[in-house]
């Protein structure tokens, strides 16, 4: 050790210089700074699809096309990536250091309350208005303003697997709408042994805080989530009720749903269905893609949303038309870029710019490669060469409803929640639950005021 | 009878040696899947049941991996950032651990165990006053602020005062009685005696700088400043998983330190001791 020591000294102090230097060269890379009267947008974004791997190389594109019309501005992507975007952008909104313009759609109520974000109302044209889609509006719509710029939407759609149909020789819905009686018997005659003895449920719908893929049953007869004003609790009324009875039927009465319905997470559940024991699932349009995938014989990773072991042929349908007459599905499937208030009016123009530029019915077709939807009525069928996500354009699209745009609608979701997991489980009447449910989330509402 | 009991020894150490042998067999398989994985074809991984051995090993993912971004320069970064750091660490924690054990004055322990109190606040809380104090500088997006709230931490001053407490005094004494000042005596007598102890400090400010997630991810925003682990972390699309680049991502990011770890194996194992017995 003694011997050694001198040498580890010397050596220390080379490293040590070369560490200096090299930390110098590296920290002088400092930031630069705009001499003249340009404009510098800082766009933080979570990634889009990939492009020979790059994930960020639709925002690049996009950065590339609006500088070469806009000489005067220059636009700073900063790379977020999903698991760490949340932390990264509240840390910054509590600094009041934040982007110009984000991508985003969960928090708009949250940061319109704080009075960080910019609305669009000004730059809006009446054309603009009527070319959007209502919901797409409504999701960025914050005591009467608009905070965003809707950029896609997306839905959930009922998945049937086409191979349980045909082996117990039923048709799925004509045109992919049902009602509610029609959608029971078709689970009972899906719900059997199949030859192996493994048990075959009819449907399945996960009911978890923050997941809405039994709301459209839930809310099938008219129930309303919120009160007009917002300011209470919705959904204790007979038709919120007679929804919730419906998803208790589904598991205690018809026997057509796993027991699992009160408690699985997403994956478990969605794993059913592709080992074929799940006739019927409820679940987002981005699965779409991945069915088709199997079916080609792809074996790509899909985190979350397990593959099929077995490729099969599906259909999608809409949810069963209740006593509302017309299908629902709700859904936190609105996505877009916020702008964030700034002192200097020129920016938060070239801002809302850039915003309304990569939102137009042009950019727009690049949609494509999400799998998601336009928010445009004027983008027209993006998907004319993929029936299923065509027939999710022009059917379920128009279905969709977005959960109330209100900062405590979340703590609201994750209190009221258990409570139909309770009642799912058979624990509670749909009665007991719904009024549990609404003293939870009542009380929650009215500590926000 | 001895005999016997030096059979009974042997036959205890051999199953003791047998059942920590299958728990290192079973802590470097997921090491082991880390390396495998990042050397099987993009088309392959998700094979069931899973490939053992990567046949044939492929270096596509690392290929697409140094396509993917700039990797160099977020390895340069994430060196940078933990030697510097390191190196700081290690001065300043050993002398303000040389000043607490050997140095009297007034308030000593009393302002020893207020720094050490700070250990119970969690990083959390103080995220977002350092990251407003970094704005205020006018750090954001710069190495600086990384390293800056790094260049001193309060295990590090603890661990050297303790093992600092350890040093004869009688050699600080006769150092003073020749002349010696102050420095003179941390540099000369105190730094040399407490070099396993540095060099356990210097191990483990190293790789905590090294992988660290947080605080790079939230004060850097350009794609040419970010950390290696922040880096990777951007390569990940929302529902699909890129194994392959992942893993290869992992597996650069792994070497370093555990190249870093086998060379330092014996201060490694001594830090987990340092201060279980004295002298």
């Amino acid at each position: 050790m003694k011997h050694l020591l001198p040498k580890v000294a010397s050596l220390g102090r080379v490293v040590g210089a070369a560490m200096l230097l090299a930390a110098v060269l590296a920290l002088t890379g400092g930031t630069s700074q705009a001499a003249d009267k340009q404009i510098t947008l800082s766009w933080w974004s979570t990634p889009a699809w990939p492009v020979n791997g790059d994930v960020y190389y639709w925002q690049k594109s996009m950065i590339q096309a609006f500088e070469e019309t806009h000489p005067n501005v220059k636009i700073k992507l900063t790379q977020l990536d999903w698991a760490s975007a949340t932390t990264k952008l509240d840390t910054a909104i509590m600094a009041r250091q934040f982007p110009d313009i984000a991508t985003g759609g969960a928090k708009v109520a949250t940061w319109a309350k704080y009075g960080i974000l910019e609305p669009i109302d000004p730059y809006l044209t009446p054309q603009d208005r009527a070319d959007y889609y209502p919901v797409a509006l409504k999701k960025f719509t914050y005591q009467g303003k608009i905070y965003g710029w809707p950029w896609f939407t997306t839905t959930y759609v009922i998945y049937l697997n086409l191979d349980i149909f045909k082996e117990r020789g039923i048709e799925p819905p004509k045109d992919g709408n049902w009602t509610w009686d029609e959608f029971v018997e078709t689970a009972k005659k899906l719900t059997f042994k199949d030859k192996n003895g493994q048990q075959v449920y009819g449907f399945g719908a996960i009911m978890q805080p923050f997941y809405y893929q039994a709301f459209g049953v839930l809310l099938s007869d008219g129930g309303q989530l919120l009160s007009p004003d917002e300011v209470r609790f919705g959904l204790n009324t007979a038709e919120g009720v007679s929804g919730l009875q419906k998803l208790v039927d589904l598991v205690q009465k018809h026997k057509v749903s796993p027991l699992a319905m009160g408690s699985a997470q997403d994956a478990d559940m969605t794993k059913m269905f592709t080992d074929g024991h799940l006739a019927m699932l409820a679940q987002g349009t981005f699965y779409i893609r991945q069915l088709e995938k199997a079916l080609e014989g792809q074996t790509e990773g899909f985190q979350g949303t397990p593959q099929a072991t077995k490729p099969f042929p599906f259909a999608v349908a809409n949810y069963p038309i209740g006593k509302l007459g017309r299908p629902i599905s709700l859904h936190e499937g609105v996505g877009g870029f916020v702008v964030f208030k700034h002192d200097d009016k020129d920016r938060v123009k070239a801002a809302m710019e850039f915003g309304r530029f990569l939102t137009s019915p042009e950019n727009q077709k690049a949609l494509t490669n999400y799998g998601t939807f336009p928010s445009r009525r004027s983008v027209g069928d993006i998907y004319t060469d993929d029936p299923y996500l065509s027939w999710a354009l022009r059917n379920a699209v128009p279905t969709l409803d977005v959960p109330p745009v209100t900062p405590s609608w979340l703590e609201v979701d994750k209190a009221i929640v258990p409570y139909f997991q309770l009642a799912i489980l058979g624990k509670q009447s749909a009665e007991e639950a719904m009024a549990n449910a609404a003293r939870a989330a009542d009380a929650i509402l009215k500590a926000s005021r | 009878m001895k005999a016997y009991r030096d059979w009974r020894g042997l036959g205890a150490r051999g199953i003791a040696l047998a059942i920590l042998t299958a728990y290192a067999f079973l802590a470097l398989v997921p090491l082991y899947w880390l390396f495998a994985t990042s050397l099987i074809a993009q088309n392959a991984v998700l094979k069931f049941p899973p490939a053992l051995f990567p046949n044939p090993p492929t270096l596509e993912n690392y290929a697409r991996l140094l396509k993917a971004g700039p990797i160099g320069r977020w390895l340069l970064n994430s060196s940078v950032v933990a030697a510097t750091v390191t190196f700081f660490t290690v001065l300043f924690d050993s002398m303000a651990g040389y000043g607490f054990a050997k140095k009297r004055f007034p308030g000593r322990d009393q302002i020893f165990w207020t720094i050490i109190a700070m250990m119970i606040i969690p990083g959390q809380v103080t995220l977002v006053p350092i990251f407003i104090v970094m704005s205020r500088l006018g750090l954001l997006n710069t190495l600086y602020a990384v390293v800056l709230p790094a260049l001193a931490d309060v295990f590090g001053v603890f661990l050297m005062r303790q093992f600092i407490l350890t040093i004869p005094s009688e050699l600080e004494d006769a150092a003073r009685i020749d002349g010696a000042g102050a420095f003179t005596i941390y540099s000369r007598i105190i730094v040399p005696l407490a070099a396993p102890a540095l060099a356990v400090l210097a191990i483990f400010t190293f790789m905590g700088n090294w992988n660290n997630f947080l605080w790079p991810l939230i004060v850097l925003n350009d794609t040419n400043k970010l950390t290696l682990p922040v880096g990777l972390a951007t390569l990940q699309q929302e529902n699909t998983v890129d194994y392959g680049l992942q893993m290869a991502g992992a597996a650069l990011a792994a070497v370093p330190m555990i190249a870093l770890f086998l060379s330092l194996q014996r201060y490694f194992i001594k830090g987990l001791t340092l201060g279980g017995v004295k002298g």
